[in-house]
């Protein structure tokens, strides 16, 4: 995985504004500073976390593959990502 | 002399068509959290990234003489800090005019500086903008305003929709 472009954090951040509506202290361009530091810790420390999975998984998942993880733990955490069972 | 006031309602607003540097704010149906029976009421959401436009067009009050200004209450959807900047024009035909009002085009900008969002999410706050460029605006014109928030200008700084809840046009009475 390589950086975003600056397109690409314009819109992410956009979305996110759009998507987001619970209360938020900061501004827009801080959002943005905070947009480009979150990508390149991810891009800093993406050999880490690439080296901290199961070698098992880490030689069979793709890189997407890897990166949809990371994501779904992060959603899991913080109560956004509902499975089925959680329906009951 | 005394001030006049045109209602500007959500509900009366033509949006754009969504072509090129013509988006249109999203016109929603809110309803209060309050218990039932529950206040309803409609809201233009204005993006924090995207310009995006509403319209109104009606004719000009007889009584009008001078000053346009727009009166525009909001609240934000989930900003808590920062500023948010409105832009309003007017185009104005008099209906002597050699003006072919299909290719009418807006009169200049009118903007706003910084406007201090309110510090809780939801709070309602009012800007007001003169329109100094008021297209040669006249008693008995076919008028239409725009407003638009100003997303790209360095003083909006504000994250998330611009709630857009109440509208008027003020004038000094002749």
């Amino acid at each position: 995985m390589t950086l975003l472009t600056q397109t690409d954090r314009d819109r992410l951040i956009a979305q996110l504004q759009r998507v987001e509506t619970a209360a938020a202290a900061f501004t827009k361009p801080e959002l943005a500073a905070a947009c480009a530091a979150a990508d390149q810790w991810v891009e800093d420390n993406q050999a880490g976390y690439n080296a901290a999975l199961p070698a098992a998984f880490r030689t069979k998942a793709t890189t997407a593959q890897k990166a949809i993880l990371l994501g779904y733990v992060l959603w899991r955490r913080i109560g956004r990502l509902v499975a089925e069972e959680d329906r009951g | 002399m005394a001030t006049g006031t045109i209602l500007l309602p959500i509900g009366a607003a033509i949006p754009p068509d969504g072509s090129t540097n013509n988006a249109a704010a999203a016109i929603l149906r809110v309803k209060s959290s309050a218990a039932a029976p529950s206040l309803h009421f409609l809201q233009a959401n204005f993006d924090a990234t995207t310009k995006e436009f509403l319209y109104w067009s009606f004719r000009m009050p007889s009584d009008y003489a001078s000053g346009p200004t727009l009166k525009v209450q909001y609240k934000m959807a989930s900003a808590t800090s920062g500023n948010v900047v409105i832009e309003g024009r007017l185009a104005a035909i008099t209906p002597t005019d050699a003006t072919d009002g299909d290719a009418k085009a807006l009169g200049s900008a009118n903007t706003t500086g910084a406007n201090a969002v309110a510090g809780t999410a939801g709070y309602v706050k009012e800007i007001s903008l003169a329109l100094t460029n008021d297209d040669s605006l006249a008693a008995g014109d076919w008028a239409t305003v725009m407003l638009a928030r100003a997303p790209a200008d360095a003083n909006d700084t504000a994250s998330g929709d611009m709630e857009v809840i109440a509208v008027s046009l003020e004038y000094v009475t002749a």
